[in-house]
Order: structure tokens, then sequence, then C-alpha cells
């Protein structure tokens, strides 16, 4: 192994390769900070141009380009409350608020120095997982991915802490959206209203920014103060570098929920920034401090995102399924070069994917250095008045929604959700259930209807499979958690009178 | 039951419509698309409907609403504003939208420094022009009634 390493180690060390992943390091970030202009966008339109490129030095550019964008995503969240990326929504959360009490550039040096931890450990579990979990990717069937879809759910009611049946009817209501459009089952046009540009379904980012960014500006424009309260920055972003690494247990926790749903294919980074947030706000002695700028609620959805991006190449390098939507764009420019993936790729090119793996580990040095730079300009965002900030992130966002599909329909969608995020936060409705109800939505409801044919149309032959019972019994026992507990805790109580 | 109650209690209750509606038309549908909806949509109307309960009891805390005439001007216009925007965008296309929101939007909400305006207009016009349509070569809206306008032209 050591030799694989230091064959790729000098491989991407090459002048030719560095200058492509410094270029897609600096693309990536901004790329990364505008709404709805994310790295799929910019991989996808890079692409192309890669054909002439040699295979190394296409990939690591745009793997470059996504790893940036993943951790620049978070700045927007951190600054604005809008979150660049739809895998750095949960970094609102804790990110804003430290940006609010004047600490946005402590927040953005927590992201870094998590994104970096997330990217570096995401790359060793590449590394070391990727064969070993070859044998189990292949016993995950459709019944296991619904259980899977469940225990993600189930998370709301965790995620919902003090709202609990307001979480549930807002995941209900994500799954709900994501019914829109063709039906994934029988390609039957459902809950579309006759519009026709609904039946494409609702796509994530009109829903995302509509319900993070214009319901936040809507909040600017009724406040009418800045983003800081402070009238000037406080700590420097190296301080929150360093505040990351105090924080080992949440930021390791967090990395290995990033690695494990990252591995499986459909779930992905959005789904796990969301979970790595919860456990540990739920992990927490103090959870009263989450959604006030705990530094912890900063680290477990960055380090969490990065480590799952990183993670989704393994059943891309070995079974050529990806586990998201970059490592389905990396297996395209893999394939473009007549790359095929499997255990042939790790043999036959050794220089190729280990200069690859070695290069995403100088690539997340390269974002951290790059984003540690750039962040005094992006912090001083937050002195600005509402006044200004408002209609110019209204512009940026819209046209980013716009660009994604080139359909005004989607503007309108966004402003939607935008009023259902306004009134969501007004009257103390969690959005983070409905987000991740629109993201596992499909692949529940096509999992489900799979697995019900295979076992025959048996509900209970569906689910009585080892992996689909463990991770169905750990949904059920993580919702009934607070009952449970009330219970045990009653009982003690009457033990001891 | 006071002002800030009637609003969470009428969107509780929205919410719940919503659920009704997508379990009503999962369990009438005929095919299997309609199983996955009829059980989310159940659910979800249950716990919507507990919802409402708990709202009405008074268990859950209401929010707070200003009632000063001012709040109420700004609430209208933070959703009147990006509505406004959009339909403008559609209509008269990104660039024409774009500037006037720009423009007006501060002024409305009384940020009277229109040098220091035109120039954040400028430069974020300037900005997304690069980002989208020189680099990543996208289309931004160019507006029904502009679109109309140059098909007339051609056409003469």
């Amino acid at each position: 192994m050591l030799e694989n390493l230091l064959i790729g180690l000098r491989a991407c060390l090459e002048p030719q390769q560095l200058l492509f992943m410094v270029l897609g390091t600096f693309g990536g970030m901004w790329v990364g900070v505008i709404p709805g202009l994310g790295p799929i966008t910019a991989m996808a339109l890079l692409i192309p141009f890669t054909f002439s490129m040699e295979p190394l030095s296409a990939l690591l550019m745009l793997a470059s380009i996504s790893a940036a964008a993943n951790c620049s995503g978070s700045f927007t969240s951190i600054l604005l409350n809008v979150p660049g990326e739809t895998t750095s929504a949960a970094t609102c959360f804790d990110g804003y608020p430290m940006a609010r009490q004047g600490r946005a550039r402590v927040a953005i040096g927590l992201s870094i120095g998590a994104s970096f931890f997330g990217a570096v450990a995401g790359m060793v579990a590449v590394i070391l997982l990727t064969k070993p979990l070859l044998a189990l990717a292949q016993a995950f069937g459709p019944a296991e991915y619904f259980a899977l879809a469940l225990l993600g759910l189930s998370v709301v009611a965790v995620l919902s802490e003090g709202a609990r049946v307001k979480g549930i009817v807002m995941a209900a209501l994500g799954l709900s959206f994501s019914f829109v459009g063709v039906d994934a089952v029988i390609g039957e046009a459902r809950f579309t209203f006759g519009i026709l540009d609904l039946q494409s379904g609702i796509g994530l980012v009109p829903a995302t920014v509509g319900l993070f960014a214009v319901s936040e500006i809507m909040e600017w424009i009724v406040s009418r103060e800045a983003v800081s309260r402070m009238a000037k920055l406080e700590g420097s972003v190296w301080e929150g570098v360093k505040d990351t690494f105090r924080y080992p247990v949440a930021l390791v926790r967090s990395t290995v929920i990033g690695i494990v749903t990252g591995i499986v294919p459909g779930v992905g980074a959005v789904a796990a920034s969301f979970l790595a947030y919860a456990v540990e706000k739920r992990a927490s002695a103090t959870p009263e401090r989450f959604g006030e700028g705990a530094p912890e609620g900063v680290i477990a959805p960055e380090s969490a995102n990065n480590s799952a991006v990183c993670a989704g190449l393994i059943p891309a390098l070995t079974l050529g399924i990806p586990g998201g939507a970059t490592s389905a764009l990396l297996l395209v420019a893999l394939t473009v070069h007549g790359l095929r993936p499997g255990a042939m790729l790790f043999t036959s090119q050794p220089q190729l994917i280990w200069g690859f793996f070695v290069g995403l580990m100088v690539g997340a040095l390269l974002f951290a250095a790059i984003g540690m730079l750039m962040t005094d300009i992006f912090a001083r965002v937050t002195l600005l008045r509402a006044e200004i900030l408002a209609p110019v992130f209204l512009v940026i966002s819209f046209a980013g929604v716009y660009a994604q599909d080139q359909r005004v329909f989607d503007v309108f969608l966004c402003i939607g959700f935008g009023v259902m995020g306004y009134f969501a936060r007004r009257f103390g409705y969690p959005v983070v259930p409905l987000v991740v109800g629109l993201v596992l939505g499909t692949m529940a409801e096509t999992s489900f209807h799979q697995g019900l044919t295979i076992a025959g149309g048996s509900v209970l032959g569906m689910l009585m499979h080892p992996i689909v019972a463990l991770l169905l019994t750990t949904a059920v026992l993580l919702l009934a958690w607070p009952l449970l507990s009330a219970l045990l805790r009653s009982r003690h109580a009457a033990g001891r009178a | 039951m006071d002002d800030a109650k009637k609003s969470g209690v009428a969107f509780a209750v929205l919410l719940a419509c919503a659920l009704i509606y997508i379990a009503a038309t999962g369990l009438l549908s005929r095919s299997a698309g309609g199983l996955f909806p009829a059980i989310i949509g159940t659910t979800g109307a249950i716990a919507a409907v507990v919802n409402v309960v708990q709202i009405l009891m008074g268990g859950v805390k209401a929010p707070e609403i200003r009632d000063a005439r001012e709040a109420r001007w700004l609430a209208a216009l933070s959703i009147g504003a990006p509505l406004v925007y959009a339909v403008l965008l559609w209509l008269l296309g990104f660039w024409i939208a774009s500037a006037a929101t720009l423009l007006v939007l501060p002024w409305i909400l009384e940020y009277r420094r229109p040098m220091l305006l035109l120039a954040i207009a400028a430069l974020t016009m300037i900005g997304i022009r690069l980002v989208f349509v020189e680099v990543f070569d996208m289309h931004l809206p160019q507006g029904l009634l502009i679109e109309r306008l140059l098909d007339t032209d051609q056409e003469d």
C-alpha cells in the first residue's frame, strides 16, 4: 500500500497536475458560493473540455472543483444563511448564528478545518475500505435501501427536539413533494395539477434556495439590519481551524457518519450532513446550544458532507454505481477516457488510481489554504446592511435557480418554498425534515415497490432480512427513544420513592 | 383566541389539508403508484391533526405577531418583492427586472444613496453576466414581452 501511495504522490505532484488542481480549486471556491450554481453544473460543463486532457489531470481538476465547492458552499451558509450548496444547508443552523454574533471568521475556520479533516479521512476510508466493502455493497437490495431511507427519516424525530409532531408533519410534506411528477413505479404523472413543468418533479435547488435563502431574504427585509449584530468582526479564521480539533469526538463521529452514508448509493452528502448534525445535537450534554452558534453544529455537517462525497467514490470505482451526483460525473469522466470501474482498474492503472486518491488529499490541503486566504473578503459581507444584501442576493439566488434548468417556473417554485419557509420559521416548524423527506423520497418509494415485488407482494417477507430488520429496529428505537427514556425515568423515580 | 394563535392554527390547518389531500389521492388511486402516497399522507395527516389539536389546546407556544403598521407593511413587502421580481423576470427578462429590483427595493427600504446603489447594481449584474453567461454559457430569461417584441420586429 505504501508503495502505491508513493506512486500516487509522484504522479499527482507533477507541475501539470498541480496546476489543474489549483485551477479546479479556485473555480470550485467561486462556484460553491453562488446558490444554485454548484460543482455538478461546473463539472458537467467542463467534462467536454477534459476529452483532450490526460485522464489523471481531468479527474483531479473535476475532483478539486467538487471538493472546493463543497467547502466554500458553507461560506454563504455561515455568512448569510444562504446555502451555496444543498450539502451545506445544515451548516446554516449554527454557522449563521455565529456570524450574527460577529464570529463569522471563526465559523468559516471551523468549516475549513472540518471540511479538510472530512475530506482527508474520507479519502483514507476510500483507500482502506474500497475492496472489503465490495462484498457488503453487493448484499444491499431494494428492501435494505428502503429501510435505510426510513432510518434517515426517523432522524427527523431527533432533529425536531421540542417540536416532534411538527417535525413529522414537515417530513411527510417533504416526502409528499417528492411524489410530484412522473411516478417512478408506473410512469404516471401525479400531483401535477395539469402543470407541465411539474412533470419533472420538484428540484432540490429551488426547494433549498427557497426554504433557506428566500425566507432569509424576507427576514432581512422585515428586520432591515446587518447580518452581524456586532459592528465589527471578532476572532480569526485560524482560531476556528484550531477550534475544530478541540472537538475530536464530534469530528470523528460525524466523519464516520459521512463515510457510512456516502458509501450507500443514492443517499448522498445532503442526508449525511443533516444526519451528522442531528446525531451531534442528540449526543451533546448541552443540546440547547445548538441553533445558537455551537461549534459542533458547524463541524458535524461539514466533516460529514466532505467525507460523504469522498466515500461516494467507493461504490463508483468498484461497482460502477455512483454514490451521488459528483461521483456520477467522475465516473463519466473516467469512462470517456476509456477506463472501466472495477477491480481491474486498481491493477491495470495503479498510477492513475493512486495518483487520483493522493491528489484528492493534496486537493484538500489546497482548498483549506485558499479558503483561509479568501475568508476575510467573504466575512466582510456580514457587516453590510440588509437593504443592500436583500436585493443583491435575491437577484443572485434567482439567477442560480433559473440557470439550473432554464425554467422561470423554478423561480416561482422557489418563492413558494420561500414563503413556506418564512411561515414555518415564524410558527416554529423545522424545515430540515422537509428537505430530508424531499431528498430521500424517490429512493424510499422506488425501493419500497421493488422490495415488495421481489418479496412477492408480502410486506413481512420484505422486512424479514437481517440488514433490513437491523436498520428498521434502529429507526423504531430512535423514534421511540423519548417515550422509552421517559418511561425509564418514571420507573427510576418510582423505584426511589 | 388571539390573532397570533389564529394565524398559527390557520397555518397548521393548511398543512393538515395538504396532507389529507395527499392521503385521499393515494387511497382513491387505483394504481400501484398510489400506495406509498397513501401511507405517507395518512401518517402525516394524523400528525398534522394532532398538531392542530396541540395548538388549539394551547400546548404549543403561539408566535408573537407585531401588529404595528410598519411591521405589516414590511411583512407584505418581504413576500411581495420576490413575487414582483419574479413576474418582471418572466415578462421583461432578467436584466431589466434585476436592474429594477437592485435600484428600487433598497429605495423602498429607505436606503437613499443613489450613487452607491448604481455601483452595486452595476457590479452585481456584471458579475452575474461574467459567471453565468460568459464562463458557463448559460441563458438568463429574456422575458415574454421582450421576446414577443423581437419576434414582431423580425416579422416586420
